[in-house]
């Protein structure tokens, strides 16, 4: 835990700089309004804080955010820690519906492996590799005019009412953006399951006369799925900071589409609000793949 | 997403999955500046007929939007609130200087203004200075509560504070006074006289804010004052029914907005659409209107029987130019400057860059600017033995391939432009095409909006500049003049004509239109002469709908619901 907290400040640091240091900070574009004044943008940047020297505005930054205080949007007018919090709901049930999505490799894996070499492994393989190749984006438009403006059953955007409606809207994102887990957890148990199967105690287990099931649920599995938990903990990030590509191709208005709009136009606080929220949740993720982990398997909590 | 942040934030643009969306310099978005005809008629003609009282039925009007909503509500935004889709969400709920909603309205029909909220045109005092309107008795809050001349009374002591912030109190402030001497009068004084487009502009900032719910409320908080993100009572056509900031915004039509009740019961607008995903939101009949439609959409969208694309020139179109920075050595002389223009083809670069979407524009002044467009002056075409024959008056060497200069180094320049502009990184490469035929290698960079205006803008760290102007304004003096003055707020290049400013300044202060025309073809003709910027073309404006939505015509502004046009459009169910 002391680490994730040495990790998080040294990274939010690195972030805070980079953010900074980037030209044309939030007035640059102001300044090509000619109803704009130069006096007007010097009183924005101090309105701001842009005015003050680099390493005051850090550790302005620092002191309140450590408060959960991460100052006003520039453009939102409000505290950024509501903008977030107002995008957060629907980019929660994005991820949450697409981990479920995720979830579905494990399945999938699992079959691949034992049928090796048939057509359901052939076919596993197969969209693995395909969803492996086609660009996020590019799927995510395609389903778009497929799904959206050929057949009319998904609309894009969200959803709202009753629970048919929200899934008609959500699901074709969730399912965009789940792909790539599903794709990893099929590969990952796929590999898990046919290393597992070649171990002596999986010989030992059938020589001594248990059925194929029993033989795949108790040994195999339970071995086989151990680094999916790892797996699992990676994906927190993404539940909670949103997918720009997605959200931005499916007009989503999740974290993701408020990050891109905050980086495109500096709105330094918005920005580095859901950066130190996705740096949070990554260390937490990792933090707790490890923990999972360890009670999972015993011999990393005995080594 | 926090590395990946990181790059956007801190490299160069868009990531590369995402297609890019254009963004421009713009002058000010149209509000109240705009030019007006020549002469004031102390009994002006009275507003146009409202529409049709009793509308035909109608479905929802539903615009597939490609960029955010407004993120404020507010009558009198601060300057980071200042932005287009802001001047749209104004226009539906407090009627808009473009529409109804102050004392008068800008026509994009005849290019002058007519009365909206006043019964006629205002009364000038001799002096010039005071101008006088008698307000219609018809005006209703949407509450059904009669608007006062103390809603102005307030709407301007509270914009014009400056704690208040409001973006255009820089021109609030050359107003002396508002007063109200009877129950239907507003007098409102300059302290000098202006030009009479100037001036009408002036005067016309001050539109109404409804005293009853604003009063004793913050005017800049929006925790402490609801009106502000959720405005209950409002003047427009429209007042709002649902606002999801990042998601879609539904306005609903008032029958109390003295110009008529829209025949569209709802307006829906989806925000931030994907230009790709709006139009197949059209296709799908999700939406039935997508504004400023993408080119690379354009030639599917017209050949579909079920779209209906409309396309024009606005007189306030955008435009794009070449800019020069006039302090890096290569580029001080005119000559080099001449001859990069020469070695320019309008005609090919508007079908390389924007499918055929373009007219070509000679001067700072769009073409189709009728109001204030010199014909006559250079138009610098194609003409690339001309282009080499000054490239050697200014003392350069074509050897091998290369243009040499003087001092036997070759001649190289880099051509900088946002990377959210595909069209300009098509000009930059034409550019780097047509230039290398005279001998000059280029390099073309592209750098993220805001960074490339830091580049451009505030450290003129430049060779060649793509840029993009224009919407907003008619009038020279609103949009052009900033960028060709020495030190202008948008004078790039580091142009400084001594002649030049003094005929700006001396428009500015020419109360005649006619001798004020004449100004502006003088200056034209030189800043053509001295081309600090290459002039390439105006950009059609493109919108495409739905065929059930009818009543939709263009007008020389460059949105089509400008001038309350929008209560007219109805959508066949």
């Amino acid at each position: 835990v002391g680490q994730s907290v040495v990790l998080l400040v040294v990274i939010l640091a690195g972030v805070f700089f980079l953010v900074h240091l980037t030209p044309g900070g939030p007035e640059a574009v102001l300044v090509s309004n000619p109803r704009i004044s130069a006096d007007e943008v010097q009183r924005l940047r101090e309105r701001f804080g842009l005015d003050q020297p680099l390493l005051v505005q850090y550790l302005r930054w620092v002191a309140n955010a450590a408060q959960l205080d991460f100052g006003r949007s520039y453009f939102y007018s409000r505290p950024a820690t509501d903008v977030i919090l107002d995008r957060l709901s629907p980019t929660l049930q994005l991820g949450l519906l697409s981990y479920v999505v995720a979830l579905l490799g494990v399945p999938l894996g699992i079959i691949a492996a034992l049928q090796r070499g048939r057509a359901a492994d052939t076919l596993v393989r197969l969209l693995t590799t395909l969803a492996t190749a086609v660009p996020l984006w590019w799927l995510g438009l395609t389903c778009i005019v497929v799904l959206n403006s050929l057949t009319g059953w998904f609309p894009n955007g969200q959803g709202h009412g009753s629970p048919g409606e929200w899934l008609k809207y959500i699901i074709v994102p969730a399912t965009v953006l789940g792909l790539s887990g599903l794709v990893t957890f099929a590969r990952f148990v796929r590999s898990g399951v046919l290393d597992t199967l070649g171990e002596d105690y999986v010989r030992t287990a059938r020589a001594k006369g248990l059925s194929s099931a029993l033989v795949v649920q108790r040994h195999v599995l339970r071995n086989a799925l151990l680094p999916v938990v790892t797996l699992l903990g990676g994906l927190l990030p993404t539940v909670l900071s949103g997918a720009l590509v997605t959200e931005y191709v499916f007009a989503w208005p999740g974290v993701g589409l408020l990050f891109y709009e905050a980086a495109s136009g500096r709105d330094y606080p918005v920005l580095l609000g859901v950066l130190t929220m996705t740096t949070f949740a990554t260390i937490l993720g990792t933090l707790l793949a490890d923990v999972g982990y360890g009670l999972v398997d015993p011999r990393v909590r005995y080594a | 997403l926090g590395a990946f942040g990181v790059l956007v934030a801190a490299c160069t643009s868009e990531p590369p999955s995402l297609p890019a969306v254009e963004s421009t310099i713009t002058a000010a978005p149209t509000s109240t500046l705009v030019p007006a005809p020549p002469t004031i008629a102390p009994t002006a003609a009275p507003a146009p007929p409202v529409p049709s009282s009793t509308p035909a039925a109608s479905g929802a009007l539903v615009q597939a939007a490609l960029g955010n909503l407004s993120k404020t509500l507010h009558p009198y935004p601060d300057s980071a609130s200042y932005t287009q889709p802001w001047i749209d969400a104004a226009a539906m709920i407090w009627g808009g200087a473009d529409g109804g909603g102050a004392l008068l309205a800008f026509d994009w029909d005849k290019l002058e203004y007519r009365p909206a909220m006043a019964t006629s045109m205002p009364r000038v005092s001799a002096d010039g200075k005071t101008f006088t309107f008698t307000l219609r008795d018809d005006l209703k809050w949407s509450d059904g509560s009669p608007v006062m001349l103390e809603d102005f009374q307030f709407a301007y002591d509270q914009a014009s504070r400056e704690d208040n912030r409001y973006v255009q109190l820089d021109l609030l402030q050359d107003i002396a006074s508002l007063r109200t001497p009877d129950a239907n009068t507003i007098e409102i004084e300059l302290k000098d006289a202006k030009p009479r487009d100037v001036a009408l502009g002036l005067v016309n900032i001050i539109s109404p804010v409804p005293k009853s719910r604003w009063n004793g409320r913050s005017w800049t908080d929006t925790a402490a004052n609801p009106e502000i993100l959720n405005p209950s009572v409002v003047l427009g056509p429209f007042k709002v029914q649902d606002f999801r900031l990042a998601e879609q915004a539904v306005f609903v039509s008032l029958d109390t907005y003295y110009a008529g009740k829209a025949r569209v019961p709802r307006v829906e607008i989806l925000a931030n659409q994907q230009p790709a995903v709006a139009y197949e939101s059209l296709k799908s009949g999700r939406a039935n209107w997508v504004h400023a439609l993408p080119p690379a959409q354009y030639q599917e969208a017209k050949a579909n029987p079920d779209v209906d694309v409309k396309e024009w020139t606005a007189a306030n179109a955008s435009y794009r130019t070449v800019e020069f920075n006039m302090t890096r050595p290569f580029l001080s002389d005119k000559r080099v400057r001449q001859a990069l223009a020469y070695a320019v083809s309008r005609s090919d670069l508007i079908d390389v860059a924007e499918q055929g979407l373009a007219v070509p524009q000679y001067s700072f002044v769009q073409p189709t600017n009728s109001r204030w467009v010199n014909g006559g002056v250079d138009k610098y075409d194609l003409d690339l033995a001309r282009a080499r024959a000054l490239l050697t008056d200014a003392g350069f060497l074509l050897k091998d391939g290369q243009l040499i200069s003087k001092d036997g180094a070759a001649v190289k320049l880099q051509v900088l432009y946002p990377s959210s502009s595909a069209p300009r990184g098509k000009i930059a490469a034409y550019l780097q095409q047509q230039y290398k035929l005279l001998g000059i290698e280029v390099e073309v960079k592209s750098l993220d909006f805001n960074a490339y205006t830091e580049q451009v803008q505030n450290r003129h760290d430049f060779d060649i500049s793509l840029a993009a102007y224009g919407g907003g304004s008619l009038d020279p003096d609103l949009g052009p003049r900033a960028q060709l003055v020495t030190n202008g707020q948008q004078n790039v290049t580091g142009y400084s004509n001594p002649q030049v400013d003094e005929l700006f300044k001396q428009a500015a202060n020419e109360l005649d239109d006619a001798k004020r025309k004449q100004l502006y073809d003088q200056i034209q003709t030189l800043v053509n002469a001295d081309l600090p910027s290459h002039y390439l073309y105006a950009l059609k404006a493109i919108d495409a709908f739905s065929r059930k939505v009818q009543g939709v015509t263009p007008r020389k502004g460059d949105r089509l619901d400008y001038n309350d046009a929008l209560l007219s459009w109805s959508v066949a169910e």
